[in-house]
C-alpha cells in the first residue's frame, strides 16, 4: 500500500473516531471536573495523533514522491489466492458459529481439512490422521489436565 | 542474598519445574528451527498450556521456550542459508559457507557453545542488575511511571522495521484497541457497543495469537509456498576446545554487546548479532576470511543475539516495562498468573524472582543439552511440511484460545485479530508496535490519568522530580536520533517498507 493510501485511510479513520465514534461509544460522566480526566480524552489524543499520522503520510508522498516498493509474495493466480482466502474466511465464520452444535473437537477437525485442503488442493490419509488426532489429543490435556471445558456439541459426547 | 537464592531453589528444586523448563528449551528449539515458526509464535502458543500450571512453573516454561528459541533459528541458517529467527540472519553470513564446505558440525557446534556461554553471561547480568535497578525504581510515583512508559514506547522505533510512520501507526491502533472496556476511572463504556463480553477489554492472548500466527496461515493460505530450502547434511566433524579458546574473546565481546543491547528496551536480538558481528572482524587476524565460513564469525553473531535473552528480563522484571515483544508475550503471563513484574515484585515475590534466576542458570544447562540432541535431529524437523504445519497450529492456536476464559467469543476476537494482522502484513505495516502499545497503553494512561487526579489536573507533576526529567530527556534524546536515522531512511528511496513483517 501506499504512503499516500494509506495516509488518506488514516486521515478517514481518525475523522470517523473523532466525529462519529467516540461520541457515540464512548461515555462520559457529565461532572468530570477536568478534560484531562474524562473517559473521552484518551480517544481523543490517539484519533487526533492518528490523523496527523495521516497527514504526513500523505505530505510525504507529495514532496518525496516515496512508494513501497517492498516486494511481497505473491500467488501464481492472484485470483485463485483470493478465492482461497474467502473459502478460509468462510471456514473460519462456519466454525465459529457451529461450534456449539459440532463441538470444538469435530469442528476442529473439519477445519483442519478445510484448510489444508485449501492450501494443497489434495486430501491424503496423512491430514486425514492429524485431523483426527491433533483435535483428540488437544481435548484430553485442556479437558483433563487444565479442567477446561471444553464444548462438546450436541453429536458426540467425548469422555 | 544467600536466603533468598536458597529460596529460589527450593522453589524450583521439583520434578514439575525442571521439567518445565527443559520442555521449554525443547520446544524453543524446535519452533525457532522451522522455517516459518519463531520464537514468538512458540511464546505465544506455549502460553495457554501454563494456564493450568503453578506460576513458576509456567512462567519457567516460557522462558525454556524463548531461550530455546532464539538458539534455534541458528540450525536452519547454517543448513539451509534461511534463518529460523530474525536474530540468526548474522549467522548465515559464515555458517552457510562452513555448511557449503562440508563443515556444518562445527559451525552448529559453535554456535551451541557461543549460545550456551553468551546465555549464561546474560543470565549472570540479570541476576547482578536487576535487583539494584527495582530497589531504585521502588521511588518511582504515577507521573514516574508515566514517564518511564513514555519512554519505553520508543521501543516501538526498534520494532518499526524502516518506516517508523507505518510503525506509530499501527502502534496508535493497538493504543486505540487498548481502551476498549470499561473505563478505568469512572467506569464507564468505552467501544463495547453494550456487549458484555468486550467490556473487560480485548483479551490479550487472543489479540497476540491473532496477530502473530493467524497471518502466518492466512499468508499461507494466500500463497502456498513451495519452497522450503535443501538442507545439508550434517558433518561427523565438530569443533575442538582450541577453536573455542580462539574465538573465546569473541564470544565474551559478544555476550557483552548482547547484554548491554538486551538491557535497553527496543533495540532487540537482531542488530546485537549484527554489531558481535562487526566487532569481531574488525578485530580479528583473520578478518579477510569473514563472510567465506569464518568460525569465529558463527560464534561472534551467535554470542550477539543470545546475549540479549537474559537481559531483556532486566527491564521486565526490575520496571515491570518488556525489553522486547517476546518479553512483552512473559509480562502478560506473569499477570494471567496474579504476578505484577516490577520493583514491587522484589518485595512481595522475591521468592519467585530467585527461583527465575536459579531457573534460568539452569535453562543455560539444558540449552547446551538439549541444543546438541536438536542439531542432530533437524533433517526431520524441517522434513515437517508447512501444509501439515500451519493447520495444526491453528487448531493449536484455538484451542489455546478457548482455554482462557472458556468463551468462544475469545476465539472470533482472535480470527479478527488475524485478519488485521493479515492485512497490516500486506499494507507494509508492521504488526509488532501493535502488540507492544497494546500491553502499554492501558499502563501509560492509568499513570497519566491517576497523577492527573493526584495533581487535579496540573501538568507540572509529570516533571516534579528528577528521574521525570531524566525519562523526558531521554525520551527526547531518543525522538531525535530515531528523526536523524528517519531522514537517512527517507533519502535512500526503496528503503521505506522493508522488513516490516
Amino acid at each position: 500500500m501506499s504512503n499516500r493510501a494509506l495516509g488518506i485511510l488514516c486521515c478517514v479513520l481518525a475523522i470517523f473516531l473523532w466525529f462519529y465514534a467516540i461520541p457515540t461509544w464512548v461515555s462520559a460522566p457529565s461532572n468530570v471536573s477536568k478534560v484531562v480526566l474524562s473517559p473521552t480524552f484518551w480517544p481523543l489524543i490517539i484519533a487526533a495523533l492518528i490523523g496527523l499520522s495521516g497527514i504526513y503520510l500523505v505530505a510525504m508522498e507529495a514532496v518525496q514522491a516515496t512508494h513501497d516498493t517492498e516486494t511481497l509474495e505473491q500467488p501464481e493466480s492472484p485470483m485463485a489466492g483470493s478465492i482461497r482466502l474467502i473459502l478460509g474466511a468462510v471456514a473460519m465464520v462456519i466454525f465459529l458459529f457451529s461450534v456449539e452444535t459440532t463441538g470444538l473437537v469435530i469442528g476442529s477437525m473439519a477445519l483442519f481439512l478445510v484448510i489444508a485442503i485449501i492450501i494443497t488442493q489434495t486430501i491424503s490419509l496423512r491430514f486425514v490422521l492429524i485431523a483426527i488426532c491433533l483435535p483428540i489429543a488437544l481435548y484430553g490435556f485442556f479437558a483433563h489436565v487444565a479442567s477446561v471445558a471444553v464444548p462438546q456439541g450436541e453429536w458426540i459426547q467425548l469422555p | 542474598m544467600i536466603d533468598n537464592i536458597l529460596a529460589g531453589i527450593s522453589v524450583v528444586a521439583n520434578f514439575e519445574s525442571i521439567l518445565a523448563l527443559a520442555g521449554g528449551v525443547l520446544i524453543g528449539v524446535i519452533a525457532g528451527a522451522i522455517p516459518g515458526m519463531s520464537a514468538t509464535m512458540a511464546v505465544a502458543l506455549t502460553l495457554p498450556f501454563t494456564f493450568s500450571l503453578s506460576p513458576i512453573t509456567g512462567i519457567l516454561l516460557l522462558l525454556g521456550v524463548y531461550k530455546g528459541g532464539i538458539f534455534g533459528g541458528c540450525i536452519p541458517a547454517i543448513l539451509i542459508k534461511t534463518p529460523g529467527t530474525p536474530a540468526s540472519s548474522a549467522t548465515v553470513l559464515d555458517g552457510h559457507p562452513m555448511a557449503e564446505q562440508g563443515e556444518s558440525g562445527r559451525a552448529l557446534g559453535m554456535a551451541l557453545y557461543a549460545s550456551c556461554t553468551a546465555d549464561l553471561i546474560s543470565n549472570l547480568a540479570l541476576i547482578l542488575f536487576a535487583g539494584w535497578l527495582a530497589s531504585f525504581a521502588l521511588k518511582f510515583g504515577p507521573p514516574e511511571f508515566f514517564t518511564l512508559i513514555l519512554f519505553s514506547l520508543t521501543i516501538i522505533a526498534g520494532v518499526s522495521g524502516a518506516s517508523l510512520v507505518r510503525g506509530i501507526f499501527s502502534a496508535l491502533l493497538g493504543l486505540l484497541f487498548a481502551t476498549v472496556g470499561l473505563d478505568l476511572v469512572y467506569g464507564t463504556n468505552r467501544f463495547t457497543m453494550n456487549d458484555p463480553n468486550l467490556m473487560g477489554g480485548l483479551n490479550f492472548i487472543a489479540v497476540l495469537i491473532g496477530l502473530f500466527a493467524i497471518p502466518e496461515i492466512l499468508n499461507m493460505i494466500w500463497s502456498p509456498d513451495k519452497n522450503s530450502g535443501q538442507a545439508r547434511k550434517l558433518s561427523s566433524a565438530w569443533v575442538s576446545f582450541a577453536e573455542y579458546k580462539r574465538c573465546f574473546k569473541s564470544i565474551i565481546r559478544g555476550s557483552f554487546i548482547g547484554v548491554f543491547l538486551g538491557s535497553i528496551p527496543g533495540i532487540g536480538a537482531a542488530p546485537a548479532a549484527f554489531l558481535s558481528y562487526s566487532e569481531a572482524k574488525r578485530n580479528s587476524p583473520n578478518k579477510e576470511n569473514f563472510g567465506k565460513g569464518e568460525i569465529e564469525g558463527v560464534a561472534a553473531s551467535e554470542a550477539g543475539n543470545n546475549g540479549v535473552a537474559g537481559a531483556t528480563l532486566i527491564p521486565l522484571l526490575a520496571l515491570g516495562v518488556p525489553g522486547d515483544v517476546i518479553t512483552a508475550i512473559i509480562i502478560g503471563a506473569f499477570m494471567i498468573h496474579g504476578l505484577q513484574p516490577g520493583p514491587m515484585m522484589f518485595l512481595s515475590n522475591v521468592d519467585i524472582i530467585y527461583a527465575l534466576f536459579v531457573g534460568l542458570i539452569l535453562s543455560s544447562i539444558f540449552l547446551f543439552g538439549i541444543g546438541s540432541f536438536a542439531i542432530r535431529g533437524f533433517r526431520f524437523i524441517s522434513k515437517i511440511p508447512k501444509a501439515v504445519l500451519l493447520p495444526s497450529v491453528l487448531i493449536l492456536c484455538i484451542y489455546g484460545c478457548y482455554a482462557i476464559n472458556n468463551t468462544l467469543f475469545d476465539v472470533g476476537v482472535m480470527f479478527a485479530m488475524g485478519w488485521l494482522g493479515f492485512l497490516m502484513y500486506r499494507a507494509s505495516i508492521p504488526a509488532p508496535p501493535f502488540l507492544i502499545a497494546f500491553i502499554l497503553g492501558p499502563l501509560f494512561e492509568d499513570n497519566f490519568r491517576q497523577a492527573m487526579l493526584m495533581s487535579n489536573g496540573d501538568m507540572g507533576i509529570l516533571f516534579r522530580s528528577p528521574i521525570t526529567w531524566f525519562f523526558w530527556a531521554a525520551t527526547l534524546l531518543t525522538i531525535v536520533a530515531i528523526s536523524k536515522k528517519v531522514r537517512e531512511l527517507e533519502n535512500k528511496p526503496g528503503q521505506l517498507t522493508k522488513d516490516v513483517k
